[in-house]
């Protein structure tokens, strides 16, 4: 009896105190982190999403969590200690088969997005193998007063009736919007939208006589910079979604010789604007902190020049003569 | 890579040199049983358990 | 010497026997339920890579099901299983009977009460967050610590009122795992201390030691009473045995902080994690030689004994996959690996490849001298061969294309490319994971006859050898 007393006393003895001191006490301790400037509690709704999303798994597909390392510049800056102060359960993850949610609610703001993506993700990313997840949905023949179609594109959406989100939805992309990064002192904004100033020098050299040279500009990178940054909404063919985010195809902003409106565009973003005679209720995210002159140049000079669209070439320089006027 | 992540030098440096004399300490034992196994007492808790159980 | 064989006869009865094989037969039959159903869920998981719209209902929506398969793979197929392991090697290797039948049927109900709500729990989205295999509500996780206090009071009652002197090391291992294991359930439930990065500790803590403290520690019990029983010779060094097992439980402990490298938890914990899976080495290492050299000079035994074969491939497993683990832990590796497929193949080298052969090599070496019967030799080549090369082609596709998913990253390629590239080898890790399902089949099959069907021709190495002796 003593040698067993000896053995698994003993052992467990060792591995309790090993316990508390790299498990336990840490965690006592780091429950305490204090959040970061500007990162506030879930709303009531916002909670009842971030449930949504635990219940049905996504952290087992999707990180929230950036890494200081050049590949994850993507998702936002490097997660900080004070950005999970109000997140429990943690919703780290450790799979990251989708992409990175962190700041999924600043680069894909438009509830509409989330709504058809959730309904049939093929339906706006057509490689994706993300399941749908039509049961957080009605279909139904009339839509009740208060309520807004989803409009998901046809090819996508029920022969009949009108699609509408549930209350687990509508939760569920609340909490998604709610994921956003704040501003955090000492920590380079690689990426992300979290609206702190990049380090792209505000005030750039006014554009000097016109631009020089003819259409080129960097085609691989543009087409690449496009598929990451806008086809989720554009879609890769340029036509957008019927009703939901407007066509750069025959655009009128993307085709006219002067870039100025389509430069502004994707600088700032856009909200509640109307485009060939229909309106759209979608946000478009701003893409100035995050994408240099040179990048958006060639994203513009892609969508400008693809899909039969064929205007005139813009330059880095007229990017940054319309950032340096500002929104 | 960020700096704050990876903590003060010196304060790797006593953790890697903590364990890692720990570890070579605990790989020369590792290496001294397998060389030298010893056990040659035949009521040696290893052979009673080859007896038949019971 | 004489004395005590008799005194030991006569201190345990043909009844005793009985009732200690009716124990084991039903841990393990229970445990082949739950394998069954737990990787049918995991064969489904594999195909909605492939189909993602296929049965993507409320109830089979793939966040649902995946803690599903990896709970009831965990909790229901290998703690089942090895706790009826070792209730039969603390029996057997003290030279007495069980200490309480009854308890031991009270834990079997508890374990499954715990895997049933659990199950049932995460089906209707009642879990605690998605933290990894600790996703059962509280209540559910209390009953699997009731179910281990009640393992453990009953395993140490039988080593308790050993006949022989000293404690043999397999009892070290599945004692003390019961007991530490008892501490983790306790940390990872008590829910007040942990909230937001806190609650990341716990997660890190909590993902390595519920595999480390746990499976591995009764796994290599196995090993430390299987290996020397099948060869008839003793354990090249018991010494070791027991180092292995005290670096083991310094070590072990102190790594699952690298789960969490690059992420916010204090650089402390990151850099201690990382120094302590070099360290882990040693009982890694150390232990592995210990199973070689036992088999040492002995690897024809294999070719006519099938339980040596699944031993053989979890010690490799075993060596393989902690040292795959080692090498993931350093920093400028997780920055390739972390977060890609490349950790799922290391998951199933580990549960499978080590801990889930382990638990086959022991039930077709320990069951069938509990029940007298044995399974056909066709059965156990076919369940063996199928298992071998399904987590084969399961494990090199993942680590491939893992590989290609963080090198994708790595070069900033948009995201999607790292998806659409993943295609064929999930194709691959289904067609692995086909033929991985099968062999549990076939095993079940074989579970069937050693329990209560007909016996076949395939007989435990160890009957083998008491039979013979006895003629």
């Amino acid at each position: 009896m003593k040698k067993l007393l000896q053995i698994a006393g003993g052992a467990l003895l060792v591995y309790i105190v090993i316990v508390m001191g790299i498990a336990v006490i840490p965690a006592i301790d780091l429950s305490k982190t204090p959040p970061g400037p500007g990162v506030k509690p879930l709303t009531a709704l916002q909670a009842e999403g971030s449930a949504v999303y635990a219940a049905n798994g996504c952290a087992y597909c999707h990180t929230q969590q950036v890494r200081p390392l050049a590949e994850d510049k993507v998702f936002g800056r490097p997660s900080a200690p004070g950005d999970f102060a109000y997140q429990t359960p943690e919703l780290l993850g450790s799979e990251r088969t989708g992409p990175d949610l962190s700041t999924i609610g600043s680069s894909k703001p438009s509830d509409v997005w989330q709504y058809i993506h959730l309904f049939d993700p093929r339906a706006v990313v057509p490689e994706s193998v993300m399941p749908n997840f039509k049961f957080l949905f009605h279909v139904v023949t009339t839509v009740p007063p208060g309520e807004t179609a989803v409009p998901v594109p046809a090819a996508f959406a029920p022969k009949q009736g009108e699609v509408i989100p549930t209350r687990q939805a509508k939760a569920l992309v609340a909490y998604l919007l709610s994921l956003k990064q704040t501003p955090m002192p000492g920590y380079a904004m690689n990426g992300g939208m979290g609206g702190m100033t990049s380090a792209a020098p505000a005030a750039a050299p006014a554009p000097t006589a016109a631009a020089s040279g003819g259409y080129s500009y960097d085609a691989a990178k543009g087409q690449s910079l496009f598929m990451a940054n806008c086809s989720a909404c554009h879609q890769a063919t340029g036509e957008g979604i019927p009703g939901a985010f407007p066509p750069l195809k025959g655009n009128a902003a993307v085709d006219a010789d002067n870039p100025t409106l389509h430069i502004h565009t994707v600088l700032q973003g856009a909200h509640g604007v109307t485009i060939g005679g229909v309106a759209y209720s979608s946000v478009m995210p701003p893409f100035a902190d995050q994408l240099s002159d040179a990048d958006i140049a060639n994203i513009v000079n892609y969508e400008r020049s693809s899909w039969g669209n064929h205007a005139k070439p813009a330059t880095a320089a007229d990017v940054a003569a319309v950032r340096a006027k500002g929104p | 890579m960020h700096h704050a992540f990876l903590g003060p030098f010196w304060g790797n440096v006593a953790i890697i040199a903590i364990a890692g004399a720990i570890t070579i300490g605990c790989f020369v034992a590792m290496f001294w049983m397998i060389f030298r196994p010893g056990e040659k007492d035949p009521h040696h808790a290893k052979y009673e358990i080859l007896r038949k159980d019971r | 010497m004489q004395a005590t064989v008799t005194a030991q006869h006569s201190a345990v009865s043909a009844e005793d026997d009985r009732a200690l094989a009716a124990v084991f037969s039903a841990y393990t039959v229970s445990a082949t339920c739950w394998l069954l159903f737990a990787t049918a869920v995991g064969l489904l998981l594999a195909f909605k890579f492939g189909a993602p719209d296929f049965w993507a209902a409320k109830y089979l929506t793939f966040g649902r099901l995946r803690p599903i398969h990896t709970n009831d793979t965990f909790y229901g197929w290998a703690s089942i299983g090895l706790v009826g392991l070792a209730y039969y090697v603390a029996a057997r290797s003290s030279g007495t009977k069980l200490y309480s039948i009854k308890l031991a049927w009270i834990g079997l109900a508890l374990f499954n009460l715990a895997a049933v709500a659990g199950t049932i729990a995460l089906e209707l989205g009642y879990n605690w967050g998605d933290l990894e295999y600790r996703e059962w509500p509280w209540p559910i996780r209390l009953v699997f610590l009731a179910a281990l206090l009640v393992t453990g009071w009953n395993l140490i009652g039988t080593v308790a009122r050993r006949t022989t002197e000293d404690i043999y090391l397999s009892n070290w291992y599945t004692v003390c795992g019961v007991l530490w294991t008892c501490v983790i359930a306790i940390v990872a439930t008590l829910p007040w201390y942990q909230h937001g990065l806190g609650q990341v500790a716990i997660s890190g803590f909590y993902m390595h030691n519920a595999v480390g403290m746990w499976f591995t520690p009764l796994a290599l019990g196995v090993f430390y009473y299987a290996i020397p029983k099948i060869l008839s010779r003793p354990i090249y060094s018991y010494a070791l045995g027991v180092f292995a097992f005290w670096t083991n439980l310094l070590f072990y402990p102190l790594l699952g902080g690298h789960h969490f490298l690059f992420s916010p938890l204090p650089w402390w914990l990151q850099t201690t994690a990382i120094v302590f899976s070099v360290a882990m080495l040693v009982p890694v290492w150390g232990g592995s030689a210990n199973y070689l050299l036992t088999m040492r000079g002995r690897y024809r035994d294999m070719t006519h004994s099938y339980p040596l074969m699944f031993i053989f491939v979890a010690v490799i497993g075993y060596l393989f996959g902690s040292t795959q683990g080692t090498v993931e832990a350093f920093r400028s590796m997780q920055a390739i690996w972390h977060l890609t497929n490349f950790t799922v193949g290391h998951s199933h080298l580990t549960m499978y490849g080590f801990v889930t052969f382990a638990v086959w090599g022991g039930i077709y070496a320990l069951l069938p001298l509990a029940t007298h019967k044995s399974p056909g030799r066709l059965g156990i080549a076919l369940h063996f061969w199928m298992a071998l090369v399904g987590s084969f082609i399961y494990v090199i596709a993942l680590s491939i294309g893992g590989t290609i998913q963080g090198l994708d990253w790595l070069h900033q390629r948009p995201f999607i490319q790292s998806v659409t590239d993943m295609a064929p080898y999930w194709v691959w890790r289904g067609a692995g994971g086909l033929l991985m399902f099968l062999s549990h089949i076939v095993f079940a099959w074989n579970v069937w006859r050693m329990t209560s069907g007909q016996t076949g021709n395939a007989g435990s190495p160890i009957l083998a050898r008491t039979e013979g002796a006895a003629a």
